[in-house]
């Protein structure tokens, strides 16, 4: 059986309502908390181990899907930038790493561990041929 | 958030080399698990097991055998044209966020790859030289 750990948390970012920026996640299976001294400042993670997608299904079954880009424009202070961060292990061979940061306008940018380490190995070495990490082949 | 979420894993990819029991002896010493392939009875792979490391971020002497040189092992053990991946995850005191890549080839060269080091320069590049506040210090900007 698979075995598959995941953990995902946000930066600290201030907002322009904190009730309003809360209250907007509270449908989604995330949690989020305040910063202690700097009340308009709040960051998101997941207790339960998960990813911190703005995912839920409606009544109906159908799943709703906020982006962070959305969010980001509807709630970030002007100048914040909000990062996150997740990892996934998986017994059965399967790592990952993803980050990615967003802006108040919405515009984002990500990174993925096997991608940043792929596009490092052809610069060092070439177009060489490799076995992935997460899988059983080898390079013969 | 609870810290008993903590957890951290790493494995290789799997790799050809020249003598499988050489291989894996010296790997097994400091307590990596190895595994054989399959089919292919000249390839294995090593993984830390949960909560482990395969330490590839350690800085290497060479000359302390105390740890694994992984340049050195390559050197000795892989056939040439093989590439030994590692990548390593995991989560430390809540907010310490560890995502680490390398690949070293027959020769001992290497990269290294840091998923935090990756963001910091693709937000430089996409955003220009704006303050952030880190994911992993719980300061806001």
């Amino acid at each position: 059986m698979a075995d598959s750990k995941c953990t995902a948390r946000t930066n600290y970012v201030r907002v322009k309502d904190i009730d309003a920026a809360m209250k907007s996640l509270e449908p989604f299976d995330v949690d989020v908390y305040v910063h202690e001294t700097q009340k308009d400042a709040l960051m998101v993670g997941n207790e339960h181990g998960g990813s911190v997608s703005l995912s839920r299904f409606d009544e109906a079954g159908k799943i709703i899907h906020i982006g962070w880009g959305d969010w980001c424009k509807a709630h970030l202070l002007e100048g914040q930038i909000l990062v996150i961060q997740e990892v996934c292990a998986e017994k059965l061979r399967y790592t990952s790493g993803y980050a990615a940061a967003y802006s108040q306008n919405g515009e984002y940018v990500c990174v993925r561990l096997d991608s940043a380490l792929d596009s490092a190995i052809k610069a060092k070495f070439g177009d060489v041929k490799y076995a992935g990490p997460n899988y059983s082949e080898v390079v013969v | 958030m609870r810290v008993d979420q903590f957890f951290g894993t790493a494995q290789t990819n799997y790799v050809r080399v020249r003598n499988v029991e050489a291989a894996t002896a010296e790997l097994e010493e400091y307590g990596l698990k190895v595994r054989r392939h399959a089919t292919q009875t000249d390839a294995i792979m090593a993984m830390s097991g949960e909560c482990g490391s395969l330490e590839v971020t350690q800085p290497e002497d060479e000359s302390n055998d105390s740890w694994l040189s992984w340049r050195r092992w390559c050197r000795k053990h892989l056939l040439a044209g093989q590439v030994l991946l590692t990548m390593e995850v995991g989560v430390e005191d809540e907010r310490q966020f560890i995502a680490v890549g390398t690949a070293i080839n027959h020769k001992g060269a290497a990269v290294l790859v840091n998923l935090h080091d990756a963001l910091n320069e693709a937000i430089k590049r996409e955003f220009g030289d704006v303050p952030y506040a880190e994911v992993a210090t719980g300061k806001i900007a």
